[in-house]
């Protein structure tokens, strides 16, 4: 019988270069003074859900004032187009931009579809 | 890396009843930030929530204390507990900001694994930790029904959060 696929055998933090990074990010985040939240999760006014990998959150008012997206990036070392779609998608809703941080490498097919 | 989250609207009240539960199963609360990764305090929730600690509370049974990994935060000369690589389980309390009303919405949240950098993987945390958390999960959510606010789908409004937005015309603020 063949072994079955599992989709993301990671969940939702993704593999271990991504975790690692996750974790750079956050205590960058925590440096500046704010406090870092990981997989934060941000409801649309649709009804649909996402998780942002790390939020910066201010310390006073307790509201997030920085997101940051952890994922591929292409060749000319922009987003891999579903971080772009989650970045643009975020940034439409909420008014902040997520920062990217790339943990790879490359996608070469993803670059030549694009 | 694996991971479970329940978002929630609680009240203060609420949170006492969470803090009975915790002491019944002898699991204990570590407020943040800490200055010594080899004496740090426990204290109830109540008191946590009355001082200038952060919001992030650690739950923890005894049993992990050496188990706990720490980050040094170097410019704010303090310690966090590493919940990724932790047997613990993060609770953000519930805070009102009296001055509009408003209830900031509560996560309890935990890893269910730990990455073994030598072998290039991930390995599950102890499985009675895990059976700890999910107990927790489970308990939260038999406790506070969900109130099913119109506009709060996806979030857990307890009865109480649900009756302190309509008598006092307060906001449970979304992100």
């Amino acid at each position: 019988m063949p072994e079955k696929q599992i989709p993301n055998p990671y969940g939702k933090l993704g593999g271990i270069e991504h975790r690692q990074k996750v974790t750079e990010v956050a205590l960058e985040v925590e440096k500046r003074g704010l406090f870092a939240r990981l997989e934060y999760l941000i409801h649309f006014i649709s009804g649909r859900k996402r998780f942002v990998d790390v939020a910066g959150i201010n310390k006073n008012s307790l509201i997030p004032e920085e997101y940051h997206q952890i994922g591929k990036q292409t060749n000319k070392r922009r987003p891999v187009k579903r971080e772009r779609d989650v970045i643009d998608e975020i940034y439409i809703e909420k008014g902040i931009k997520p920062q990217f941080h790339a943990y790879n490498g490359i996608e070469q097919n993803e670059e030549q579809s694009n | 890396m694996k991971s479970s989250q329940i978002n929630l609207y609680i009240t203060l009240e609420d949170t006492l009843e969470i803090e009975k539960y915790l002491v019944q199963q002898s699991i204990f609360c570590i407020p943040q930030p800490i200055l010594s990764p080899v004496s740090f305090l426990e204290k109830p929730i109540i008191e946590i929530q009355s001082k200038a600690y952060r919001p992030d509370i650690i739950l923890l049974k005894k049993d992990y204390l050496s188990l706990l990994k720490f980050h040094f935060i170097d410019s704010e000369k303090h310690y966090l507990i590493n919940i990724s690589e932790s047997p613990v389980i993060e609770f953000w309390f519930p805070l009102i900001q009296k001055q509009d009303e408003k209830l900031l919405c509560s996560r309890f949240y935990y890893t269910k694994d730990i990455l073994d950098i030598a072998n290039k993987t991930e390995i599950p945390k102890p499985t009675d930790f895990l059976q700890i958390a999910e107990d927790l999960f489970h308990w939260l959510k038999k406790t506070f029904k969900n109130a099913k606010l119109p506009g709060y789908e996806g979030y857990l409004v307890s009865q109480r959060a649900a009756a302190w937005v309509k008598e006092t015309g307060g906001t449970l603020v979304k992100w």
